[in-house]
């Protein structure tokens, strides 16, 4: 399946790719007004990226700041918090959305405010190596071919190095970017010389990044039901995905849809 | 002293709050009157004010206690109608400690409108002004404080200020950062405060062996991870199984063991039994000459010849700049350091003083002085003296060397050593024909007279001059009479008697001088 952009081989069972290719239906709602100012932002960031320009790291933190804060003030945060009216909006939607996902479940978990916020300047950044891969790699309705892949699968080591290269403590937002295609048995990609367990920011985020990209129209496949989504995610606790927090997720997710 | 009232109702005397008199001082700075200091005429003359009145708006910053103090409102108020433009002047007119520890009181107490103005200022006296998308999530926090519900307008003022707090720390650092260009500069300003979350200083370095990406947190990393004696194992281990040749990794990793490899370290591995030789190869490329001592240290207290050849390996790859500390060793006086130190100075063809090996081409153990001649023999100007002491020596691996040496050109000054040894009758046997050839080669007349010994065997009883035993002695000394001496009387009558004999290892002796061997 294509997770976030990635398509990632399991042999697990369901293969969402099995399903036919059909228009996707994006949400025709009208724009969260919330997070005008943040998504802007995050477009404005991932091209600066993309034009070779450094980290803007300011306005990184400041989006994620922001986010920390109006998930505080607007009371519990509905999950993925803001739609999405374009596939050109993916990115910067898909950041966001994993942004507050990852904060949520950090603060859900019990983690401390400080570091609910480094979290979400990581899940923010996860895919921001994502900006140098070509546009029209990103937008092809098909499966991508091996080459291509081997492009897409390029970012997490792309997404580090742009992050570790922006010359601000933003140790974890690197790690995360570097590790969340890893998976929590070792497996997954990058392949590391330094075999060493996913950090436990990555595991988290790399959930939120699932999970918002099954929630999320593609061009090649519908959003799934949230059942379904925590039926796949369930199946792969333990290998792919962090137990406890596949746990806390399912708990999160309960929680908001009740409130 | 009697206190007074100004023209916006503040009272100032010996009850006078820091902030109320830091307002004063500023008038006074400005040359505002008492009863004109209201915030138009303090922005008015601050605009065109230089770095004294800069300094008195800083103080003035600084002493505000938060947003009760009564001061604040007319600052607030003052920096509104400064604007950006004439802000940034005041700010750009300060130290950058300066303009941080005000912008950073300023946050504390400034409404938000001002703290707005106040951002975009500080930002371009750091030289990085706001982008739009920054300045509109800043305007954003700042409309969000203004919400009815007190519970959220009090969590949105924290959010704001936290957000202006964090900015100015960012100007500041870059600062730091722009200044310190050199790594050397980088470590040592890297931050080393840790998150309950942080990653782990080993993982970003792992990262960044990994992708090659260097930058602020890697050295934040690194210092941290080198804290303690397993950090720095685990470092050097991850260095040793970086690739040196991998483009932007390859860089990531010098730039790396820059860091890590120093002398101490180096001692510190080289003291772990068994040694780890590939993070030992790791540091040596990475310390190059600076590695001599440590190795030369761990070279004389090694335990087994596999470990010395090893650490000599080492010490050879580094080259002959490693002569200055290995000749400092020689002034020990155990011969196996002496031995190591004088095999060192040869393996690595370092130009040595010849006077330097004087006393030890004579020590008492040959394992010294097989070593010394090995490099007298390798020096043109000590080479002769070298091959002739080596012949003249009781250990039969120096004369052995020394033969050796003597095939590749026998200098006339050892050719009558050489002639003097093989007739003694204590001269090892098995070097007595190589000695004979190599004689045989020479037209030195010196070499005559041992050959004819070891070639004839006297006389017959009719007189007749006749051959010696045949023997390998004999068939070398015959062959050397053949070669360099047929015109010589005495070994025309031998040379006759052999071409007639019937052995034909004899007459072969004769044709292998005349075809040139």
């Amino acid at each position: 399946m294509r997770c976030g952009f990635l398509r990632v081989e399991t042999d697990t069972g369901m293969d969402p790719d099995a399903t036919p290719i059909v228009e996707a239906q994006l949400d025709t709602a009208a724009p969260d007004p919330r997070y005008r100012e943040e998504l802007k932002a995050v477009f404005w960031l991932m091209y600066q990226v993309r034009q070779g320009s450094k980290l803007p790291v300011m306005e990184a933190e400041a989006v994620a700041h922001s986010l920390y804060v109006s998930m505080r003030t607007d009371g519990p945060t509905t999950l993925p918090a803001i739609p999405l009216h374009s596939m050109s909006e993916y990115v910067a939607v898909h950041a966001i959305n994993v942004a507050l996902l990852a904060m949520a479940l950090a603060e859900f978990d019990g983690v401390d405010h400080a570091a609910v916020r480094e979290i979400g300047i990581a899940g923010l950044l996860h895919d921001v190596g994502m900006a140098r891969v070509p546009t029209e790699l990103l937008a092809k309705s098909e499966q991508l071919s091996e080459a291509d892949r081997e492009r897409v699968r390029q970012h997490p080591l792309t997404g580090a190095r742009i992050i570790v290269e922006a010359d601000a403590a933003l140790e974890l937002a690197a790690v995360v970017a570097y590790e969340h295609h890893l998976h929590v048995d070792g497996t997954g990609y990058p392949l590391l010389r330094y075999p060493r367990k996913p950090h436990y920011a990555s595991q988290l985020v790399q959930l939120c990044d699932v999970y918002h990209a099954l929630c999320s129209p593609r061009p090649f496949r519908q959003p799934w039901p949230v059942d379904l989504i925590f039926s796949f995610i369930n199946e792969r606790a333990g290998i792919e995905f962090n137990p406890a927090l596949v746990t806390s997720l399912l708990a999160l997710v309960k929680k908001q849809s009740r409130g | 002293m009697e206190g007074f009232t100004n023209s916006f109702g503040l009272t100032f005397g010996t009850v006078a709050t820091a902030s109320e008199q830091a307002w004063v001082n500023l008038g006074r700075t400005l040359e505002v009157p008492d009863d004109g200091m209201e915030p138009g005429a303090v922005a008015m003359r601050m605009s065109a004010q230089g770095k004294d009145a800069a300094r008195a708006f800083a103080l003035l910053l600084e002493s505000l206690t938060g947003p009760d103090d009564v001061v604040s409102a007319r600052v607030s108020a003052t920096i509104v109608k400064l604007n950006v433009d004439h802000l940034t002047p005041v700010f750009q007119a300060l130290e950058v400690s300066e303009r941080k520890r005000a912008a950073q009181a300023a946050a504390a107490s400034l409404d938000t409108k001002a703290m707005v103005v106040l951002l975009q200022a500080v930002g371009r006296a750091f030289d990085l002004p706001l982008s739009q998308p920054l300045l509109e999530l800043i305007e954003k926090l700042a409309r969000q404080t203004e919400t009815p519900i007190m519970a959220n307008r009090s969590r949105a003022d924290d959010g704001f200020r936290g957000l202006a707090d964090h900015l100015v720390e960012r100007w500041s650092e870059s600062q730091i950062n722009a200044g310190g260009s050199d790594f050397e500069e980088m470590f040592a300003h890297s931050s080393t405060s840790r998150s309950s979350i942080a990653a782990e200083a080993y993982r970003v370095v792992a990262l960044s062996l990994e992708t090659g990406a260097i930058g602020t947190v890697v050295w934040t990393s690194l210092k941290e991870q080198s804290r303690t004696e397993q950090g720095v194992r685990e470092l050097i281990d991850m260095l040793a199984r970086a690739p040196e040749a991998e483009g932007g990794v390859a860089s990531a990793r010098v730039m790396i063991a820059e860091q890590i490899a120093t002398p101490s370290r180096l001692t510190q591995l080289l003291s772990e039994d068994p040694i780890d030789f590939a993070a030992v190869e790791m540091m040596v490329g990475q310390l190059r000459v600076n590695a001599t001592k440590p190795l030369l240290g761990a070279l004389i207290d090694a335990p087994n010849r596999a470990t010395r050849r090893a650490l000599m390996d080492r010490l050879v790859q580094i080259g002959p700049d490693i002569a200055p500390a290995v000749q400092e060793r020689l002034t020990d006086r155990r011969w196996y350091v002496i031995r190591n130190m004088v095999a060192l100075l040869r393996e690595c063809d370092c130009a040595v003083d010849p006077s330097v090996l004087d006393g030890f081409a004579v020590h008492d153990d040959a394992r010294v002085r097989r070593e010394v001649l090995h490099i007298r023999m390798g020096d043109t100007t000590t080479r002769a003296a070298a091959i002739g002491a080596a012949l003249l020596d009781k250990d039969k691996l120096i004369v052995r060397a020394g033969l050796q040496a003597a095939r590749a050109g026998f200098p006339a000054a050892a050719v009558s050593v050489l002639a003097r040894r093989v007739m003694e009758e204590d001269f090892p046997q098995e070097f007595r024909a190589m000695s004979l050839v190599l004689l045989g080669r020479t037209a030195n007349i010196a070499a005559l007279d041992p050959l004819l010994a070891y070639a004839g065997g006297g006389k017959s009883l009719l007189g007749k001059a006749k051959l010696g035993a045949k023997s390998p002695e004999m068939l070398a000394a015959l062959s050397g009479l053949a070669r360099s001496f047929p015109a010589d009387r005495i070994a025309r009558v031998l040379l006759d008697v052999a071409a007639k004999s019937k052995d034909e290892q004899i007459v072969n002796a004769l044709r292998v001088s005349s075809s040139g061997d």
